[in-house]
Formats: structure tokens, sequence, C-alpha cells
């Protein structure tokens, strides 16, 4: 046992230090230079990008002038006026240039159904836009206790998780209210759209169409913001033929939004979560909201 | 000239030179070495055509829809992110607190770490679309508000912080080692605290939001790391590798300490997880946590991650009969495999419930989502280099112990009483009733004289 | 001063003495070998300190100010939205198309934009590459999308249930969607007991002159239309 080595004993000799083929201060100097070199050349390469990217564009002078603070966008989703048409996505794919397909959408119908039995079923064929004609609910038609369009689209809230949760701040909330996504800063992680508790957000999928010509960033509804600087409304506000949403300034008082908000019981989605959305729905029954 | 110690031998760094030794050495491997090897090239091969798909313009082949966009790749991520943490939280016994028997782990935890970490960027960098925007954005952009932000501040700074330390071993920088060793552990409790708030953080996700889930992914990054160190700690012994006598001596005990000590603990807050999630009154929290016992996920999660990933693991680190460094490696292969089918079940709950609708979840109460090749062949291709680099370290590194000793100056009262406080554990586990197998009865019995019983039941 | 010394090292000594006595010479011995103290001990505490501090910030960051934080910015950076040219309303129908702008006033239908049914106005006048031509403007789907009876549509909008009413028939056969009035098929004002097949004496002009061939017809076909009660719900 004796000539066994003890393995629990330390080790007896301290190993011979390696020679290092590059000194400390060889390593420090190059630490020195280089470090700052990486950094420079990064913001280098990120000025001369952003310079050359896209020529900047002479622009309509409304939109010059649009001064965000001096307004607050409100919107008003009609669910009792609703007739579940799809006009408005139709319209809001074709006015931003959405993918055509059913989960890349900035809005969508949902038509949400409560049996007799108290279970809730939502249904939302195409994001709606070819109507509810094709989708026939799964129960008979005395079961159906409650039945409903509730138009969806981006809450813009006013305590949104998606700017909180942007690691580089490529989303942000305009002075007006809306959130808009910097197409050249979003790095397509995804955070913000698994924050959204609306499910309001997307990443662009490579294809023919992408609303800000960039693939792999988030989007989603912006209020059709290159038309509300403008002075006009939102297209699936236009749109719609029995005017079951509305969009209207806040800071005006005589407004229909300003009207609404002020005179009639509106209600939000999701208020436990302290998101403060914009977006208010009217005549939404209890048990299907 | 620049001149290398490979195997023992000096090697210039001159194309030549180095080209020649390289072919040398590949000639002089054994058989299985190089099968391993080879083996480990073609998955890396499988996961390189994954990642330039991933990395082309178009398509990228990445099954991710709004309603699951986070899927395989970041599950590959968060496993990769956590083993490093869980490495450097095992092994700081050892590096800072100088307990003798987990010295062993010095060396050969930091190369694993390093190489954990470099393939978790590497496999985050493709699921991202824009991942130089990242590493800009964050710097000129800081989001102090987002736990993404600081998970990247948390991880850059490890990386940093492992460089040094492995620099420091192989450069022999005793004191640089000291100071490299102790912040390494120190973050390596804060970063999977932040990646476990990145999740934590969203109210959306009633399956994430809350305090479990930083604790749990620290629990599991304990348990990762140990696991992985069980693995190789095996290799080391039976393929006596260097520094093989102390690993397999003290080592491997200690390895299975620690992964007992961490399964218990994965297994209490696993527990406590279930049980508030079924009895919550929030209906996503609920909802996804029937999907996980009885809905599509429960196969992968009640057979792989708690039979199969906790209670076997314990049962062979627990029971006396599968105390051996072959029992060891099972409970490390399974305990390992149990993490990474837990992390993708954690992160595919999360998006597979949802509470109200959200954009194409409409019709059926789950959303669906299996992982495209592209994703599995990227996320297997980053095991395969962690394995190969590791290979490639532990034929061509000395990762035997060094006398670099590291130690947190402790009160000489906080030395004796955690000595104190070990030494009752064991011995309250020592009057614990012992586990006895039963004695398997002899198929033909003998009648012997009682004197001949005597040495037989006292070796029992 | 020299007595508190002294008694300071009686203490080490009787402490390595119990250390001795429990731990064993050896463990004492590779435990004293192996102690490397760092020098400055309370740079590892400001360390922790300014790391919890640190985290602290975040935390406080992400949690009561949720959402009121992220990168300060303004529109103007924003480009692509200044770049994209507003398609519906961007120019005016009714002032080239005077005729149907003139058939819908007063109409149920005005208050629709003519784009709500019609390609919008930047599609004009053919089908443009990226704008989507979904509902193209001459087809009955158009009406049936809107006016079909369907659970969840509000009781006071005009729907009907579009088997039933007029067997399916097109509705461009009856009605104008400009000024949405309906030409509704005459009601059959006979009794129908004892007669031949309708299509015996009447053709779709006009009663045939008598007398006609007496091949049979298929009477459904014509009162699916012509009977009373055939516009359904």
């Amino acid at each position: 046992m004796t000539d066994q080595p003890d393995v629990l004993a330390p080790l007896a000799q301290p190993a011979a230090p390696a020679q290092s083929p590059i000194s400390r201060r060889t390593l420090l100097k190059a630490a020195a230079v280089g470090v700052p070199c990486l950094i420079g050349g990064g913001a280098i390469f990120e000025a001369l990008s952003a310079l050359t990217s896209t020529p900047v564009p002479t622009v309509d002078p409304i939109v010059a002038n649009y001064d965000a603070a001096a307004h607050r966008w409100g919107f008003v989703v009609d669910a009792v006026a609703c007739i579940g048409c799809g006009k408005c996505v139709v319209a809001c794919k074709t006015e931003n240039g959405v993918p055509l397909d059913e989960e890349h959408t900035r809005t969508w119908i949902e038509r949400r159904t409560v049996t007799t039995a108290g279970a809730v079923i939502v249904q939302s064929p195409e994001a709606g836009s070819y109507g509810f004609e094709e989708a026939a609910l799964p129960i008979a038609a005395a079961d159906v206790a409650a039945s409903q369009f509730v138009a969806r689209l981006c809450m813009q809230c006013e305590l949104s998780p998606c700017t909180t949760v942007c690691p580089v701040g490529a989303t942000f909330r305009a002075a007006d209210g809306v959130i808009l996504v910097d197409e050249t800063r979003c790095i397509g992680c995804g955070y913000c759209v698994v924050a959204c508790p609306y499910g309001a957000r997307y990443l662009v999928p490579a294809g023919a169409r992408t609303p800000t010509g960039v693939a792999g960033v988030a989007d989603k509804c912006t209020f059709c913001y290159h038309r509300v600087t403008r002075g006009q409304q939102p297209a699936c506000v236009e749109v719609c033929p029995v005017q079951a949403r509305k969009f209207g300034d806040l800071n005006d008082p005589a407004s229909e939004v300003s009207v609404i908000l002020r005179d009639r019981a509106t209600r939000v989605l999701r208020p436990e979560l302290g998101t403060k959305p914009r977006v208010h729905y009217l005549g939404l029954e209890d048990r299907l909201a | 000239m620049i001149l290398v110690r490979v195997h023992g031998r000096p090697v210039p760094l001159d194309p030549r030179h180095a080209w020649r030794a390289i072919l040398t050495d590949i000639a002089a491997m054994p058989r299985a070495l190089k099968g391993w090897l080879l083996f480990l090239l073609l998955l890396m091969a499988i996961g390189a055509i994954g990642a330039v798909r991933a990395l082309l313009p178009g398509d990228k082949g990445i099954a991710t829809t709004p309603t699951v966009e986070w899927g395989l790749l970041i599950v590959g991520y968060v496993f990769f992110a956590i083993t490093t943490s869980g490495l450097c939280l095992a092994s700081s016994l050892g590096t800072v607190f100088g307990i003798d028997r987990f010295r062993p782990l010095e060396k050969r935890h930091a190369v694993l770490a390093v190489l954990c970490l470099v393939t978790a960027f590497g496999v985050i960098a493709l699921d991202l679309h824009f991942p130089v925007r990242m590493v800009f954005g964050a710097v000129f952009n800081p989001a102090p508000a987002s736990p993404m932000w600081w998970m990247g501040v948390f991880y850059a700074a490890y990386l940093g912080s492992l460089l040094v330390e492995v620099w420091s071993i192989f450069w022999h920088h005793p004191r640089i080692h000291q100071w490299s060793c102790l912040s390494s552990s120190v973050i390596a409790v804060f970063a999977p605290l932040t990646l476990g708030a990145v999740f934590a953080v969203l109210e959306a996700r009633a399956f994430w939001h809350g305090l479990f889930t930083p604790l749990h992914m620290v629990a599991a990054a304990y348990v990762s790391g140990v696991a992985v160190l069980a693995i190789v700690f095996y290799l080391v012994g039976r393929l006596r590798l260097v520094g093989w006598e102390r690993g397999v001596a003290v080592a491997q005990p200690a390895i299975r300490g620690l992964l007992g000590l961490g399964l218990a603990v994965l297994s209490l807050l696993v527990a406590l997880q279930l049980f508030s999630g079924l009895a919550s009154s929030d209906a996503g929290l609920s909802s996804a946590t029937r999907l996980l016992l009885t809905g599509p996920l429960a196969p992968e999660y009640v057979g792989v991650r708690l039979v199969s990933g906790l209670t076997i693991p314990l049962l062979l680190i627990a029971l006396p009969r599968t105390r051996t460094p072959r029992g060891l490696l099972v409970a490390g292969l399974l305990a390992i495999i149990g993490v990474f089918v837990d992390r993708l079940t954690f992160v595919e709950a999360g998006q597979l419930a949802p509470v109200t609708t959200v954009s194409g979840v409409v019709s059926a109460p789950f959303a669906a989502y299996s992982p495209s090749p592209v994703e599995v062949a990227i996320v297997v291709g980053g095991i395969a280099l962690v394995a190969f680099l590791y290979t490639l370290a532990e034929r061509y590194l000395d990762l035997s112990e060094s006398e670099a000793h590291v130690m947190i100056w402790m009160p000489r009262w906080a030395i004796y009483g955690f000595a104190t406080a070990a030494s009752v554990a064991r011995r309250a586990a020592g009057a614990l009733p012992r586990f006895r197998l039963p004695r398997r009865r002899p198929a033909v019995t003998v009648d012997e004289p009682t004197g001949a019983d005597g040495p037989a039941e006292a070796a029992d | 001063m020299a007595a508190r010394r002294r008694s300071r090292l009686g203490t080490r000594r009787r402490a390595a003495s119990r250390a001795l006595r429990r731990f064993g010479r050896r463990a004492v011995a590779r435990t004293r070998a192996n102690i490397v103290r760092l020098r400055r001990p309370a740079l590892v505490v400001v360390g922790v300190i300014a790391l919890a501090t640190i985290l602290g910030v975040g935390a406080f960051a992400a949690s009561g100010f949720y959402g009121q934080y992220g990168a300060p910015r303004t529109p103007v950076s924003v480009r692509s939205w200044q770049l994209r040219p507003a398609s519906y309303l961007a120019s005016d129908c009714r002032g080239c198309h005077s005729d149907a702008a003139a058939a819908t006033t007063g109409q149920p239908h005005a208050r629709l934009l003519c784009e709500t049914c019609h390609v919008p106005s930047v599609a004009h006048p053919g089908p443009v590459t990226g704008v989507v031509q979904m509902l193209p403007a001459t087809d009955e789907s158009d009406c049936v999308v809107c006016h079909a009876a369907l659970p969840g549509r509000p009781v006071d909008f005009s729907q009907v249930a579009v088997d039933v009413h007029y067997a399916g028939a097109e509705c461009l056969a009856c009605h104008d969607p400009h000024t949405s009035t309906a030409v509704k098929p005459r009601e059959v004002i006979h009794p129908l007991a004892h007669l031949p097949p309708c299509a015996t004496c009447h053709t779709p002009l006009g009663l045939k002159a008598y007398p006609a061939n007496h091949e049979p017809a298929p009477d459904e076909v014509c009162l699916a239309c012509h009977r009373v009660g055939a516009g359904g719900s």
C-alpha cells in the first residue's frame, strides 16, 4: 500500500510555469490599441451605413410640419356594429404592404362565441380577411348564447411591455402615443413579439411583401402613421362599411372618440395586466372579453 | 518565430511546420479517437449546413411563427448559457473557496465553460436576424429597462472573465487567476438570474412570470454544469486522462454529491412550480401546466424530464449499488438531457398556451410548434462543436491540477463553522436508517454449523 | 499593547490545537498550505455591493416604470413611414364617376367608401403589382361577404340566409349595388293546382302564344323566385 500514490494529498511539486510567447506588456499594448480601434471602427461602420443606406427623401410638407406632441390619438372599436366582413384587414394589408397570410398581420377580426355551457369559441379564419362565411361554428345554432365580432389591433399601450423589453431601443413611443419600430435598429430578436399580451406584433417573414422593405424586423399596426401625419385617418377606419372603427384626437374634445370615451361605457382588453391600452371597445360583452 | 508547446514538443507557428505537425499527430491518434473526431466532424458539418441556411437572406428555414416566436435556437442558447454558468458555480467550491476535493475541476471546467459560452453566442447569433446590430445596438443604445440587455451585459462580462481565467491558467498567473475565478463565480450566479428575468418579467406569459423562473434557471444551470462535469470525469477515469487518479478518487464522489444536491433542490423547485401552477386561478398558468402534465407536451415533460431527468438520476446517485463511475455517467447523461428537455418544454409551454387569443391561435386550446431541420441541425452542430474542441483540449492541453490555489479569506470561525456543519450533516446522514438491499435467498439451503456463519455475517 | 498581542497569540495557538484535535494534522496542514490570502478583501465587498447596485437599478428600471422607458427617439428619425404613399382615398372617385356617385346618394351604401368594394384608387386604372386585389369589383362574393346572415352580426344589419334567399340566386340579377334597390321577381298570383308546368305557358319574356308544346319543364327553377315567400329570411 505504501508505494501507491497518496491520491488525497495535494500535489507536492508546483508545475513549472509555462513560457508565454507573448509578454504581458505586449498584450496590454495590443489591447490598449486594439479595443479602441474595434469600437471606433464599428462606430465608423455604423455611421457610414446610416449615411449610405437610403437617401433622405423629399417629404410632403404636411409631414414635415406635423407636431407629434400636439396630438393624442385614440381608437374605438364598436363590437356591436362590426359585421365581420374583413374589409379592414384587406385595407390594412393593401395600404401597408403587409404579408397576405393569416399569422403575419397587423390587424385581424375574431368572432367570439360563448355557448350556453359557458365555453368561449374564438375563430379567425385567414385573419378574417375573407369574411366568416366559410367558418361554420362547431356547435349547433341553439347552443350559441352570444356572439360578436371583435377587431384586434395593436393597443398602443401607455405602459407598453414591448418598448420596455427591446434590448436596443428599436421600438419606441412617439409623442402622440403611437408606438413605432425603427427597422434600421431592430435586431429581430422577437422579445417584443413574445412580450405583447395582445399578440399584435410579428417578425416580418422573408417574401415579396415587407411593410418597410426589410425582412426579419418586428412590425405591427402603426395607426397608419404615414396617413395620420398627413391629416388622414387609418385605412381600416376609412374602409369600414358600418363605421365600426373610430379614430380621432383625444386632445380635441369635439372629436368622435373623445365624445364616446366621455359619454359611453367602453372597456379595454386585459386591463388586469396594467398596460393601459389606448384602444377601447364599445359594447363588448363581459363574457366575451 | 513563435514557439508553442504541443504535446510536450515545441512547434513553431509556421504554416508548413504546423501542417506537418498536425498530420503527424493525426496519424499517431488511436483509431477510436479518430473515429470519434470524424463522427463529431460529420455532426458539425450538418450544423454548418444549417448555419449557412440560416445566414443566407431569404427564408431561413426556421419554424417559428408569431405565436411561437422563440423556438429551438433560443432553447439551445439558454441551454448552453446555463451550462456555462453551472460549470463555474460547481467548480467555484474549488477555485474560490479552496475546498480540496473540488480542485480537480479547476482547469477542465474553465475550458468547458469558454467553449459552451462561445457556442451559446454562436447559436443565438444564428437566430437573430441582425446579430451585428445587436452588438453595436446594445453598446450605443443601452436599454436598462430591458432584462435582455442586462443579460447581454452579464454574459459579455462573463465571457471576458472566463477568457482571462483560461489565459491565466495556461500562462500561469496565479493572482490574476484568483481574481478572475472569483469574478467568474460571482457573475455565474447573476447571469442565469438575468436570463431567467428575461422570461420572468413578462406578465403576458403567465407560465414564465414570477420569481420561480430565475431561481429555476440558476438551479437548472447548476445541475447542467455538474452533469457535464460528471460525464467528463467519467471519461477522465475511464480513459486514464491526465490527473485521473485524483479525478476518480476525489472528484467523482464530490461531483456525485453535488449532482445529488442539485437534483434534490431542482426537484423541490419543480414540484413547487407544478403544484402552484395546477392550483392557480390564472387561466394561462393552469392551462400551461396542464399542457405539460396531460397535454401534447406530456410525453417529453413527464417521461423525459421528470422521470428520466430527475427521478432516475437521483435514484442512481442515492442507491449504493449504483454509486459507481458508470452510474455517475448515466446519471449525468440523463440529467443533462432532462435539463435540455426541461428548457425546451419551458420555452414552449409559455407560448403554446395563450390565455386570450393571439393572432393565429384561435381554433385549438394550444398552439403547435415543432423544430425545423435547420434548427435541429444547428443545435446538434453546437453540441458537436463543444465536444470536438474539448476533445482537442484534453489531447493538447495540460488539464491537470496546478498549484494555483485560490481561497477567499474567510474568518476562522466561518471556516470551522462550515466544517462543523458538514460533519454534523454527515453524522446525521449516517444516523438515518441505512438503505439495505434485501439479501437474495440461496436456491439450496445448506445446513451448516453455526460457527461457519460467523465470518460471513461479520463481513455483511 | 504587548499584553494584548500575547493574548492574541495564545488565542491562535489554542485555536490551532483545537483544530488539530478536530480535523487532524493532515487536514490542517493542507488547509494552511492552501491559504493564499487576498490582499484587499474590502475590494471583494465593494465589488459585490457594486454588482448589487447595478442589479437593483436594473430591477427598479424594469418594474415600476414598466413601459415608460426605452431609448428616447423622435419620429423624424424613422424614415420608412415618410416614404410610404397613402393608397386609400388617394384620389376622388366621384369626380370622374359621377353617375355611380349620384346613384349612391341618399342610399344605404352612401356611407361606404368606393374603395370598400372596389380596388383602392392608387391601383387605378388597373391592377398594380403589390396592391391586394382580393375583392374584384364585379363579383357577387362582394355582396355575400357583408350581407350573409352569420352568427355574430348585429340583428339590425340587413342580412339574408344566402342559400335560402331566392335559392341562392345571383345577387346582381335583382340588386343594384349603387342604388341598393332590388327588382323583386313577380310572385305567382294564381293557384298552381291542376296546371301544367310553368314553361307550358310562360317564357322568360312573358306568356307564350296558345297552344304551346306540352313538354314538361322543372317547376322548381321558376318557383324558386316566383312563389310567395321566395325571399326567405
